[in-house]
């Protein structure tokens, strides 16, 4: 007995402490896994494209700045364009209360849902303006936010915070059903990712339930290891923030919209010459080049997007989050049958209004009312339609006197 | 005799070291190794065009 302690116990016990040890070791962990500490970034950014999974951009996600309020702006591919008259440049550049752009292409309403209810304790008050895109609503995009684009913007933290957090039932189970249409997809799911599953799994009835409510529990628990490990090294420490807001102070700016819209409608149709559309020289001769598109329709009852916008709109309205919405327009030269999408807008701006939610809506079916030179391409907005959000933003938010 | 038991301790505690070493390179919250991250097998492709 003593042989088999003194030669197998001992050594088992003697490697296990260890590894407890170099698991609580940040100079270790730093060593092994090339762990970085993320670099200072500056206090303020005005748009990113999404987090780069980088914590100190998610820490900053729906907090004012030390100085003063801001107003989160997310969308998705139209933010990527940097142009002098996107809110997060223009309003940021005149007024006090600032502005950032979070988003790129496939940042739909699932996406954004996520991103809110891991941060569902900043929502309130919280200044937030969502641009919706018709191109969600059409297509393949209806099928919702893809599995990709999720994780790209949902970092296992944020999934860890829904975890953690004691949100309303109906949204956590919304979230869990939702990511659970994933699960085929993901490789190499993370912890957080197998508790949803489980959890969705053990939804189904009473055998499940006490089949995987252990596997939960024992799961949840790792993960809690894993966050105190992960915390420690990538010091993440939660830090307690009171008060994620500030008041919105009023400017007393002359800002004489009328002439920023005349100059710069004339400027996007002084480089849409090659074409009757409205449409960048460049952007038309390499994309379009005459050819017509047309929208593909669905249902609302069958739009997924649709769902997920909804439930968004849920979210915001619970959590008393100070919401404003853009809906976009589309090139009515380009697609040609805009018409079949008009009741899909119109439903989303019926849900708006039952939510009481202010909301720009650009959406033009009638050729007599387009107005050429509000988009750039076939569905970006232009500076002359970024200056009526502009305008938008600041009466809403009453930014000034 | 002891001096065998010495080695084979010794012997054990580098192995076993060495095992649960390399097990927590691989499985550690920090680890990147393999396909030890998260990712989708469907990818996107945004569709403007």
């Amino acid at each position: 007995m003593r042989k088999l302690f003194f030669l197998y116990f001992l050594p088992l016990a003697l490697s296990l402490c260890s590894i407890y040890l170099l698991a609580h070791n940040v100079k270790m962990n730093t060593f092994l896994f090339g762990v970085k500490q993320e670099e200072a970034l500056a206090d303020y950014f005005r748009y990113i494209p999404n987090y780069s999974h980088r914590i100190a951009y998610e820490n900053q996600f729906l907090r004012s700045n030390d100085s003063s309020e801001t107003i989160y702006l997310l969308g998705s591919s139209e933010l990527t364009n940097n142009t002098d008259g996107i809110p997060y440049n223009f309003i940021t550049t005149h007024f006090r209360t600032k502005v950032k752009g979070l988003g790129h292409a496939g940042n739909q309403c699932f996406s954004i849902y996520s991103q809110l209810l891991a941060n569902e304790e900043r929502l309130k008050d919280a200044p937030i303006v969502i641009i919706l895109s018709p191109g969600w609503f059409h297509a393949d995009a209806a099928n919702g936010t893809s599995s990709e684009v999720f994780l790209e913007y949902n970092s296992e933290r944020f999934m860890n915070n829904i975890i953690r957090n004691d949100s309303s039932k109906a949204f956590t189970d919304y979230e869990i059903k939702s990511i659970s249409g994933f699960n085929k997809s993901y490789s190499n799911p993370n912890l957080a990712l197998k508790i949803f599953k489980f959890k969705h799994l053990s939804s189904k009835d009473i055998l499940h339930t006490i089949f995987y409510e252990p596997i939960i529990a024992f799961d949840k628990y790792l993960l809690q290891i894993k966050l105190d490990i992960s915390n420690k090294v990538e010091n993440n420490e939660p830090k307690k923030v009171n008060g994620f807001r500030k008041m919105i102070v009023q400017d007393s700016i002359k800002i004489n919209w009328d002439s920023l819209e005349v100059i710069s409608k004339e400027a996007t149709l002084a480089n849409a010459t090659n074409n009757d559309w409205g449409i960048k020289d460049s952007y038309y001769s390499q994309y379009v080049n005459g050819v017509t598109r047309k929208v593909i329709f669905y249902d609302t009852s069958r739009n997924q997007e649709f769902k997920d916008l909804k439930m968004l709109l849920n979210l915001l309205k619970t959590n008393h989050a100070n919401a404003s919405f853009i809906i976009m327009p589309l090139n009515i030269y380009c697609y040609t049958n805009l018409k079949e999408l008009t009741p899909t807008i119109n439903s989303m701006q019926n849900e708006l209004n039952t939510y009481g939610y202010k909301c720009l809506n650009l959406w033009v079916d009638d050729p007599a009312k387009y107005e050429k030179g509000m988009l750039v391409d076939v569905m970006h907005l232009s500076d002359y339609a970024w200056y009526k959000v502009d305008k938008f933003i600041v009466d809403t938010y009453h930014l000034n006197q | 005799m002891k001096t065998v038991y010495i080695k084979r301790f010794l012997m054990n505690v580098i192995v076993y070291l060495t095992i649960a070493m390399s097990l927590y390179y691989l499985y550690s919250p920090m680890s990147n190794y393999g396909g030890n991250k998260t990712s989708s097998t469907v990818k996107f492709v945004y569709q403007q065009f």
